[in-house]
């Protein structure tokens, strides 16, 4: 299994189209981080004009530190990832069967149960490298280029302040979290490669899922937040920013806090049942197909 | 000799199309065994189904003796196979390739060891380069080391000499005959190339729209005591009306243009040329036409 499953990662990373995740990450990355270096006081006042409220006594440099680029940038990514993460995980079956290495594959004495289970592992594994490789340009980067202070988020009407000593372990779950909502990503054109023989079906649907259901999740429409937006696993994908909402009292935020930790934890879940949902569906289809490409 | 595939009522349907139809047949020990059959006869369909590529709807295989569906690791242990065209991953060079398909085999080889497996099929010299530098028979010649590469004791061959120039398929031809009896491999072959098959197949099956027309081994079918004649004449047609007022006329195959082919035994043959002078028809050429594409173009033809 294990001889199978660096077979796969292998033939992952010899491709070179997977490193253009990689440098599309970084390029948005390194962008962001100039526009707010050389652009930081428009930003900050454009930020804190949501909260109907003045902070001209917070310097600029004191708000806008390593931690809020970070989180900045994660809202930024939020639609960006998981297309990087589809373009691999759609491509995993449907783009073998394109080169006709799919029916090679099949007719070796592994299973299809097997097959597909190193084809998935190996996807999660690029799409946990690629989102090490966020945590490291954002955070780090970040970190290193702007410093670090207490972080400010506006949220509504006011400012979700937090000490700079209470971040860190914040932003550790939050990005456990997101591989949680990537992998859900990944399950999904995983399953769509299998049914497809060519790997820009799954790539292209997998991506119109994601544009249309994060509309939708966006969307300030009262009716659709009982009806649609809880069924949405786009909806429980925005569960991270959870981790940076803390409980207060007259304005003083509690240090170690999450406001709503058994949200956070409903979103997962249902993150992972959609994941078992189309995991289930893609083996229990593979497991039947006649490979005729 | 032991049977090494036992094919017992094979049927596959898509939908409403018999791909295949109730197809019966055995390969034994050391055979090379020939799959005939035009375009969409259903060859690659049951080739697929003997590598578990397609369920079947209906029917049993058994391989090494062991049913197929519920022994599948251990046959396709003991099976290489090239499916088609041998598409491998053109962003690796040749050696990657091997030894990506010789660890889903199972094995663990070095790079000697790969070499040595390149080196049998000539292209030890292009180890390192990538597969989308490659020619279509150098690509034809790594799917047949990717497809020995576990030195099976069964080798199925789809279509191998597809795209290969004359030297690629006397190569291939070679190979096969070395595999075959030297090495002792049961050898299950399809191809359009109705002559090679013809020079390396001890035995043959032909399929018409995914049923059986014809099996046995080349010299029960290609009878040598009934030969199909061609007669070359100034006149087919009156050849053949004259012909048919004679017992000769059961004979008759066809007329094609100036030509009559008739299935005649050997001593018959001066018999019959020494009438047609005597119908004061003028004979040009006779030429016995008893290959393998004559007999299964007779087969196929209606």
């Amino acid at each position: 299994m294990m001889a199978l499953l660096k077979i796969e990662i292998f033939k992952i990373f010899k491709r070179p189209r997977t490193y253009i995740a990689f440098s599309v990450i970084a390029l948005i990355i390194i962008l962001i981080q100039i526009a707010l270096k050389f652009g930081g006081d428009e930003y900050k006042e454009l930020m804190l004009s949501g909260t109907g409220n003045s902070f001209e006594e917070i310097p600029t440099k004191t708000i806008l530190n390593g931690y809020l680029i970070c989180f900045i940038i994660l809202n930024l990514l939020l639609i960006h990832v998981p297309i990087l993460v589809a373009l691999i995980a759609g491509d995993a079956v449907a783009g073998e069967a394109n080169m006709g290495t799919l029916r090679l594959l099949a007719s070796k004495p592994v299973s299809r149960i097997q097959l597909l289970l190193v084809k998935f592992t190996a996807s999660v594994i690029y799409t946990l490298i690629l989102l090490i490789w966020v945590a490291v340009l954002a955070l780090f980067g970040s970190m290193a280029l702007f410093g670090v202070d207490w972080l400010s988020i506006p949220r509504e009407l006011q400012l979700n302040v937090m000490e700079s000593d209470d971040v860190l372990w914040r932003y550790a779950l939050a990005f456990c979290f997101a591989a949680i909502g990537l992998i859900c990503v990944a399950a999904l054109a995983f399953m769509l490669s299998v049914f497809s023989d060519n790997s820009i079906g799954p790539i292209v649907t997998t991506v119109c899922v994601i544009i249309v259901f994060t509309i939708l999740t966006q969307l300030q429409i009262p009716f659709y937040d009982e009806t649609i937006k809880p069924y949405l696993f786009t909806t429980h994908m925005l569960g991270w920013k959870g981790f940076f909402y803390v409980k207060g009292v007259d304005g003083v935020t509690e240090k170690g806090s999450i406001e709503n930790f058994s949200s956070i934890i409903k979103s997962a879940a249902i993150l992972i049942g959609y994941t078992a949902a189309f995991l289930g569906i893609a083996f229990w289809y593979f497991k039947r197909k006649n490979i005729l490409s | 000799m032991s049977s090494i595939i036992d094919v017992r009522g094979l049927t596959k349907e898509f939908n409403e199309i018999t791909a295949v139809d109730n197809l019966t047949f055995t390969v034994k020990e050391r055979e090379v065994y020939g799959f005939l059959g035009e375009n969409g006869a259903g060859k690659s369909t049951t080739i697929r189904m003997l590598l578990t590529l397609i369920r079947p709807t209906n029917g049993e295989i058994k391989i090494f003796g062991l049913n197929l569906s519920t022994h599948r690791k251990e046959i396709l242990q003991r099976a290489g196979a090239i499916i088609e065209k041998p598409d491998l991953y053109k962003y690796l060079t040749a050696i990657e390739n091997l030894n990506l398909f010789a660890t889903m085999s199972g094995l663990k080889l070095n790079r000697i060891q790969l070499m040595n497996k390149l080196e049998k099929v000539g292209l030890a010299e292009r180890a390192d380069s990538k597969i989308k530098t490659y020619s279509q028979g150098m690509k034809q010649r790594l799917g047949i080391a990717v497809a020995l590469v576990h030195d099976p004791d069964l080798i199925i061959l789809d279509e191998p000499m597809n795209g290969l120039d004359p030297q690629g398929i006397a190569d291939i031809r070679n190979l096969i005959n070395h595999l075959s009896k030297d090495l002792g491999k049961t050898i299950f072959i399809s191809s359009h190339l109705l002559s090679e098959i013809e020079q390396v197949a001890d035995s043959l099956l032909i399929i018409h729209k995914g049923k059986k027309i014809a099996e046995g081994s080349l010299q029960e079918l290609l009878n040598p005591e009934k030969s199909r004649i061609e007669i070359e004449t100034n006149s087919a047609k009156e050849l053949e009306l004259q012909l048919r007022q004679t017992a000769w006329g059961a004979k008759i195959i066809e007329v094609n243009g100036e030509k009559l082919i008739m299935q005649l035994k050997k001593d018959e043959v001066p018999v019959l040329i020494q009438q047609i002078t005597e119908m004061k028809i003028d004979i040009y050429s006779i030429h016995k036409k008893n290959s393998l594409e004559d007999y299964f173009l007779s087969l196929t033809a209606n």
